[in-house]
């Protein structure tokens, strides 16, 4: 049963980043590497403002949201001139300059939280206190399973309300024709500032939730190698709707359990799991581009 | 001096990587995340050749070998066949980095996770009008030199080359002409998989390999072609050459760990001033028309 | 079939008392070497109608493309002042003035001052539906900020529902109310090109340019469009500026209140009457002179109207014997995406195109812009694939051969735009044909870079390739007589006459139903 929660809680994780990354893969139509980047920055900010500050569950989640918010510039800002190709060289630059900072941000004899020391380097952060709502202490895995549900909820449920409205329609008339949608007198500058700031602002909360449940973090959730399971989750399960999301997590969920079962050595399990969603990239962009539940076609 | 000239060196290596991709990317304007990969794959190779005890020739040739077959093979079981269906190039970018994906995993489960050195032992030293240099540098800069004067002229000079060139710039009308166009597709992986091989080679002497580096590298091959110019051949080679002397000036007179900033602010001044790199010509991206 | 149009609602003498809303000064525009527009200055009044007329690669779409911001031009000044307020744009731009995001030149800031557009290519948005596709044309919505829409307050909910409600009306009002949810790409072109000008005329625009919007419609198509600029222009007071091929005047003369004409970048202002004028006395008809030449005293011409405005001629020269079948097109459907070009849609099943040439015969197809000209040719070429029919070459079939092979095979393309090398010398180009020399008139550019050539010689070379005799050839030329002057088309019609085993078929941009004689005006 603990075991059912443990991922259910994962599942939760990866439906707000991919929530988060569908924005913008499939409503700004940009492919992108960095999310790893910002998903470490919500769990860093989360766990500086627990551990140090001692700041609540919401307002330490806040901080992180909104800090991931503001540093989603660096992706915006480039995707006012650059679509494509060279889009995601970019983001890959921003990812590899957040894991450099992240990395080295620290002096071995400097205080953790002092302007020296920011990160810890790679030792990471560990002891990071179980959310506190209010008073409220979450601390057993039941209660957090249901903490992590109800905020993947809020999230979908924002995220539905957003792109619903005629925010969501400008975005997606941008994303069908930028040039049109200009014309029109749509200012696509500020949308795009907005909606990666949106999206941002989400994985960063699910970096915030995977930070509290494992009360530890580290350089390494801040890997290339997560920026492209993100990727693959979002593409393999669809982008442009709801359905490809959920799909998506789904299978980033499903397939360590599938290799489990496939009795699959542990040693070997994290290069097996990376070299099946290699292969699903491949087929897919020859037999379903689309993804498995999405209705939108990467360009 | 001693730091522009290593930083001279680096960035010829660069420079070959990054012209590697624009062989491929100018013609067909596929996004050659694998070519990564097959920079990543070349010293495994190179590795498990010398510890089974052959002569360095056969090295150099099971390398190239594998190199070229592997970029070949990205092209003949998996680009061509999206190019048939007219795929868009997020989509081709996305089956290449799926291949990228594959190769590194493949790499992993092979050789395993630690990093790696050609070589055994401190290098040989030589001493060159003052500056120093070590072995692994220096043929860095004769093959670098060599492979480059080679594929220049060739380019320039010869037939296929000339087909080559003209492909680049209007595949349409290549084809309209008579002349296969799956071929020379073909042709530009192969040529992309050499410089990849001398590349990644020349790159683990001097410094060491392992599985993860690969994507990272091509990073900085893809920012050396747009500071250089994106639209021609000679573009990546003064964009690598510029980006390894400014990375060894940032290493030497800040730290190493700048050096990633580094190549961040030079991408953004020019994406922004310049998009069209140095070799480009001046007209700002305008809105298509 | 003639078209009766009402006047415009303001005579000409009163328009010129109205106030100038646009103002050009000096508008020049290069592209990699070659002058597309030389200082072109002119002004735009309220309430007129205007027609920017000039053939294919005279400029006139740049200027579109400059007046709606998607464009900046190398230098001049723009003075606009459609929506109350008068904003000055002076190019080349400071760079100091590119720093202020507020104050860049681009269409969406053009639209806010009251500059509207469609596109040739119509470009609906394809994953909103059609009532959508209107709805997010209407400006200062509040519900577009992302923080107000997500509390969702009552006046943003009112703003939305009384938005939808209008833009459904608007639908009515074209006939598509039942279609509200049906996807962009599922509507006819003339319903969607009526869709695309709603659209336009929501955002707010008081001038609106309109990038040949008759191209590829036929008689009731046109009308409809017609009928609804011209409520524009009655009930809203919407500027019009209509770009249009030459061939589509004669509709828009009776109706329009000045003529812009753009000749290779030179640009000139007329009156319809004096354009009308020009028009009729300009009836000097050189294609089919030339084609009544070609046939010589003892050859035939047989002309084919095809649906969509379309003439298929074949033109058998004198002291020829209909020969042997070259080229065989049977049954040809084409799309482009879900849309049919090529193929007749209008009967059920579907009849595809067909038609044959024969050894040593010319044959014209004259067809409007739209009509999918070089999509026919594209297909038979082996540049897009086809939905339905077939191909033969001689004989053998050649509707699964790749382009190349077709090539080599005796087929031979000039495409009708992007049909050189740019970046190599022009010996090299000539090198990948195995040519070694040109016609004297061309022999001093050899050894230049065929970037630097003008528009006229680009397209002398890329002819000259065309017409190589290494092999006997079917020649398929599309437009072929684009960029050129008088002289040279002249002179390359009086080159263009198969060989032993040959045949040509030429497209040529007009409308012989919109002339209503058979006749074509061609320059």
């Amino acid at each position: 049963m603990n075991y059912l929660l443990h991922l259910l809680i994962y599942l939760n994780i990866y439906v707000i980043v991919a929530l988060g990354l569908n924005i913008i893969v499939g409503y700004c139509g940009r492919l992108s590497l960095a999310q790893a980047g910002y998903f470490a920055i919500g769990s860093y900010a989360y766990a500086l403002a627990s551990v140090k500050l001692h700041w609540g569950f919401l307002p330490a989640v806040a901080l992180g949201a909104g800090l991931a918010a503001l540093l989603s510039l660096a992706i915006s800002l480039p995707s006012w001139r650059l679509k494509g190709d060279f889009f995601v060289m970019v983001s890959l630059a921003v990812q590899v300059v957040i894991l450099s900072a992240i990395y080295n941000w620290y002096r071995p004899d400097a205080q953790l939280g002092t302007w020296l020391n920011l990160t810890n380097g790679p030792a990471g952060i560990s002891g990071i206190p179980r959310p506190d709502i209010f008073g409220i202490k979450f601390d057993t895995i039941g209660s957090l399973a249901m903490l992590a549900t109800v905020t993947a909820g809020i999230c979908l449920t924002l995220g539905a309300l957003l792109l619903r409205s005629p925010w969501g329609r400008v975005l997606q008339a941008m994303r069908d024709d930028e040039l049109a949608a200009r014309g029109l007198g749509k200012d696509v500058r500020l949308l795009k500032l907005q909606a990666f700031a949106i999206a941002c602002a989400l994985i960063a909360v699910g970096g915030a939730i995977y930070g509290a449940y494992v009360n530890f973090t580290d350089p390494s959730i801040a890997s290339l190698d997560q920026s492209v399971l993100m990727l693959c989750m979002v593409i393999i399960g669809g982008m442009g709707n709801f359905r490809g999301p959920l799909a998506g997590a789904l299978t980033l969920l499903a397939l360590p359990e599938l290799l489990r079962f496939l009795n699959i050595p542990i040693a070997l399990a994290a290069e097996v799991r990376l070299m099946a969603y290699g292969l699903l990239l491949v087929l897919m962009m020859h037999f379903r581009p689309q993804g498995l539940l999405g209705s939108y076609r990467i360009e | 001096m001693q730091v522009a000239v290593n930083g001279l060196i680096t960035g010829l290596t660069i420079a070959v990587l990054a012209l590697g991709f624009t062989v491929t990317y100018l013609p067909t304007r596929v996004f050659h995340v694998a070519l990564g990969g097959v920079f990543t794959i070349v010293p495994f190779v190179a590795w498990a050749c010398l510890s089974i005890g052959c002569p360095w020739y056969l090295v150099v040739a099971a390398a190239a070998v594998t190199g070229v077959s592997l970029s070949f093979a990205c092209e003949a079981f998996n680009h061509r066949y999206l190019e048939r269906k007219a795929a868009s190039a997020g989509v081709h970018l996305v089956s290449s980095l799926g291949l990228y994906i594959i190769i590194v995993q493949i790499i992993t489960l092979i050789w395993g996770n630690q990093p790696k050195v050609l070589r055994v032992g401190v290098d040989t030293i030589f001493n060159v009008g003052g500056l120093v240099l070590t072995r692994a540098q220096v043929l860095a800069v004769v093959s670098s030199t060599i492979l480059l004067i080679a594929f220049y002229a060739w380019l320039r000079l010869s037939n296929l080359g000339l087909q080559f060139r003209a492909m680049s710039d209007n595949p349409t009308e290549m084809s309209l002409r008579g002349y296969s166009v799956v071929r020379l597709r073909l042709l530009s992986f192969s040529i992309s998989g050499l410089l990849a091989t001398v590349s990644g080679l020349v790159f683990a002497l001097d410094i060491g390999f392992d599985s993860r580096g690969g994507l990272t590298m091509l990073l900085l091959a893809v920012v050396a072609m747009i500071i250089g110019g994106r639209q021609s051949f000679w573009g990546p080679l003064i964009g690598g050459v510029l980006l390894g002397v400014a990375r060894a000036e940032v290493a030497w007179f800040l730290s190493a760990s700048w050096q990633e900033a580094a190549t961040f602010i030079l991408l953004a001044i020019f994406l922004l001033i310049r998009p069209n790199g140095i070799m480009g010509q001046k007209y700002r991206l305008e809105a298509e028309a | 079939m003639s078209l009766i149009l009402a006047q415009a609602c303001l005579p000409v003498s009163e328009a010129a008392d109205s106030p100038v809303i646009l103002r050009s000064q000096g508008i020049s525009k290069a592209f990699g070497g070659q002058k597309v527009l030389d200082g072109i200055s002119l002004q735009l009044r309220r309430g007129e109608v205007v027609l920017l007329r000039g053939d294919n690669g005279s400029g006139k779409t740049t200027l579109l493309n400059i007046l709606s911001g998607n464009i900046e031009p190398d230098a001049g000044t723009i003075n606009l002042s459609a929506n109350g307020s008068t904003e000055i744009f002076a190019f080349p731009r400071p760079w100091w003035k590119q720093l202020n995001p507020f104050d860049h030149f681009t269409p969406e800031r053009l639209a806010r001052e009251g500059v509207g557009r469609t596109w040739q290519d119509i470009r609906l948005f394809s994953t909103l539906n059609l009532r959508d596709n209107i709805a997010v044309a209407s400006p200062d919505q509040l519900g577009e900020n992302p923080l107000l829409a997500l509390f969702k307050n009552s006046a943003i909910r009112k703003q939305e529902t009384s938005n939808l409600t209008e833009s459904q009306e608007m639908l009515e009002d074209l006939g598509l109310g039942t279609r509200v949810t049906a996807s962009a790409d599922r509507v006819s072109l003339g319903q969607s090109k009526r869709v695309a000008i709603s659209r336009a005329a929501r955002a707010g625009a008081r001038i609106l340019f309109l990038d040949e919007p008759l191209a590829g419609l036929d008689g009731a198509g046109i009308k409809q469009v017609l009928n609804m600029l011209e409520a524009l222009v009655r009930d809203e007071n919407v500027t019009l500026v209509i770009v249009e091929h030459v061939f589509n005047i004669p509709l828009l003369l009776n109706w329009a209140t000045t003529v812009w004409t753009l000749k290779r970048g030179h640009f000139s202002v007329q009156l319809p009457a004096e354009v009308q004028e020009e028009v009729k006395a300009d009836g000097v008809n050189n294609l089919r002179s030339w084609m009544l030449e070609l046939a010589g005293s003892d050859g035939q011409i047989i002309d084919r109207p095809l649906a969509g405005g379309a003439t298929f001629s074949t033109v058998i020269p004198s002291g020829r014997q209909p020969g042997k079948v070259l080229l065989e097109v049977s049954r040809l459907m084409v799309h482009r995406g879900s849309r049919l070009i090529i193929g007749d849609g209008s009967n059920h099943p579907t009849e595809g195109m067909s038609f044959t040439l024969r050894e040593g015969e010319v044959c014209v197809l004259q067809a409007p812009n739209g009509w999918g000209k070089s999509t026919l040719l594209d297909a038979i070429v082996g540049l897009l694939p086809i939905s339905n029919g077939e191909i033969r070459l001689r004989g053998q079939p050649i509707q699964s051969l790749s382009a190349w092979d077709r090539a080599n095979l005796g087929l031979t393309f000039l495409q009708s735009r992007n049909n050189t090398f740019s970046n190599l010398t022009v010996e090299e180009s000539l090198r990948l044909t195995e040519q070694v020399s040109l016609p004297e008139s061309l022999s001093p550019l050899l050894t230049r870079k065929i970037s630097d050539l003008s528009g006229g010689q680009k397209q002398k070379l890329a002819i000259y390739t065309a017409l190589r005799s290494d092999q006997s050839r079917i020649r398929l030329l599309d437009e072929p007589f684009s960029m050129l002057d008088r002289a040279s088309i002249q002179q390359l019609q009086s080159t263009l006459r198969p060989g032993t085993g040959e045949a040509i078929l030429i497209s040529i941009p007009g409308n012989p139903e919109i002339q209503g004689d058979g006749k074509s005006e061609y320059e």
